[in-house]
């Protein structure tokens, strides 16, 4: 534990959830992560999150009766 | 996520040239494949399955009057988001916007791990957190209830897999404001469900999971 450094991480933990840190980010970030036990569980905690809301929002299915009217207003630019 | 292949801009140049049966075929084999993600992005901006469906044909129509525009190889999922981004934000939310609750709603503070550490329920946290006994309904419901700022960013970001850049260009903002938005949305999110999770007693006052 080292407080600067978890503080670090938490500032930066989005970013590295969401694959949007640069290379020297990640070198500091993977170095802390390998050794504070907290900010890995906290990592875990918010990928669980993301992952949770991703695999519950996205099974909509586009109903067939606006499939239909999509298809017969492409159909008539043509 | 997705790839961040760069998403082109989109012109519209009417009358480009005249459609063709060829170019029906080749569009409805790639584009409405994505229909079903077009749907689901669609309902999560106007919340409302009558919008939602003409916020959808009219994004495949104008895509398809761009067609020619698009580059092969270039991602087709980012250019039909930036299309029915661009639709809502400029027809449907200028009539439909209600007023922004971002401050009295904002959980900026709000910290999901400390929230688990403080029930105890931390160890098996990776694997399962409390959230998860909740239903599907529950989630997008939570989800549809953050103000409009934070569900866009939050929606594209995590539903549909869009990166930093990508959301900026169909949001029309800069990077650092769609990671403000998504860290504030992220965290009204979880305030909502956690404090759901509360009212339902999965998690009790006594600091333990019940």
């Amino acid at each position: 534990m080292n407080d600067a450094h978890c503080q670090k991480l938490v500032g930066s933990l989005y970013q590295l959830l969401d694959g949007e840190v640069t290379e020297d980010q990640v070198q500091f970030l993977s170095d802390h992560l390998a050794e504070c036990g907290p900010c890995l569980e906290r990592l875990g905690v918010e990928m669980h999150f993301t992952l949770l809301v991703r695999s519950r929002c996205q099974n909509t299915t586009c109903p067939d009766e606006v499939m239909h009217s999509i298809k017969t207003a492409l159909q008539a630019e043509i | 996520m997705t790839s961040s292949r760069p998403v082109p801009p989109i012109v519209q140049k009417p009358e480009a040239r005249k459609l063709s049966a060829e170019d029906l075929r080749r569009f409805e084999d790639e584009a409405l494949p994505l229909a079903n993600a077009l749907y689901g992005g669609a309902l999560r901006m106007t919340r409302n399955p009558a919008d939602a469906a003409d916020l959808v044909q009219e994004t495949f129509l104008r895509a398809f009057r761009s067609w020619g525009q698009f580059k092969e190889g270039t991602n087709l999922k980012a250019w039909l988001y930036r299309i029915l981004t661009n639709l809502y934000i400029s027809s449907y939310r200028v009539k439909k916007r209600g007023p922004q609750l971002v401050s009295a709603n904002d959980a900026g503070d709000f910290d999901l791990y400390q929230s688990l550490v403080d029930q105890n329920h931390v160890s098996e946290s990776a694997e399962s957190i409390v959230i998860d006994s909740l239903g599907d309904d529950d989630i997008k419901k939570a989800l549809a209830d953050l103000p409009e700022d934070f569900r866009m960013a939050v929606s594209l970001a995590d539903v549909d897999g869009f990166s930093y850049r990508e959301i900026a260009d169909m949001l029309g903002i800069p990077i650092g404001t769609v990671m403000s938005r998504l860290h504030r949305g992220r965290k009204a999110l979880q305030k909502a469900l956690w404090g759901l999770a509360e009212q339902r007693g999965l998690v009790g006052q006594g600091g333990k999971l019940r």
